[in-house]
């Protein structure tokens, strides 16, 4: 006697293998954009964290020369 | 009988589960590719349009203080005169910025090592100008390449205002 369910539950399967393949190409390329956000995310960061030494540097110099002057 | 109802209703199950894990997993997929990776792209064009407005003030940098902040894909024109030859590893004093190595951990944190020999190198000048430091734990290797003749390091006084 043939199980009736087993059909269907191959069907099913084959399904859910074509399903995993396209999510894993999908987390793939999800993957890939996140990494190059990452770098560009590092790359801000450096960029804002020179600006932030530099602001330092600015004000810690016209403080020592003593021309900080207040804003207009 | 009672046996074959129970394989009966297990079959069931089982096909049930399996269509809710079908469905789970499409949901997934559904998900990320018309939710999450427009997004992603989106704030990728963000960021880029944050390096393209900043690149005005990263090169200003770059060349003031010779180092190289990683851009990948950037073009080299930049407001300054063209210096194809200059070595962004060498600063003009002969400081070696990066150490060379092959390692795949060491190229990553090129940019920290930079960054933080730039702070060092600023550090030293402002020493050097002034007396003082800006940081308030000055490094050892600030210590060693601004005072060879200094014996004591406290770590909070400045080795200069006790040579001065």
């Amino acid at each position: 006697m043939e199980n009736p369910y087993e059909k269907v539950q191959t069907n099913i399967l084959s399904r859910i293998i074509a399903n995993v393949e396209r999510l894993n190409q999908s987390v793939t390329t999800m993957n890939q954009e996140l990494s190059g956000i990452n770098g560009k995310n590092k790359n801000i960061e450096i960029i804002g964290q020179i600006c932030e030494n530099y602001n330092n540097s600015i004000q810690f110099n016209l403080e020592a020369t003593g021309n900080k002057r207040p804003p207009f | 009988m009672s046996l074959e109802e129970q394989i009966e209703k297990l079959d069931q199950e089982i096909t049930l589960n399996l269509q809710k894990i079908d469905s789970n997993f499409s949901y997934c997929f559904k998900k990320i590719t018309q939710n999450i990776i427009p997004h992603i792209r989106n704030y990728s064009n963000i960021c880029d349009d944050i390096i393209d407005s900043t690149y005005c003030l990263t090169s200003i940098f770059q060349k003031t203080s010779d180092i190289s902040i990683v851009e990948k894909g950037k073009p080299t024109d930049s407001i300054f005169p063209d210096e194809t030859t200059q070595d962004f590893n060498v600063t003009s004093t002969g400081q070696i910025l990066k150490v060379p190595d092959s390692s795949d951990e060491e190229t990553h944190n090129n940019s920290t090592i930079q960054r933080q020999s730039r702070k060092r190198k600023v550090s030293l000048l402002l020493q050097q100008e002034y007396g003082s430091s800006s940081s308030a734990m000055p490094s050892p290797v600030q210590l060693k390449v601004t005072n060879g003749n200094i014996k004591t390091d406290g770590i909070n006084s400045s080795p200069l205002k006790e040579h001065m």
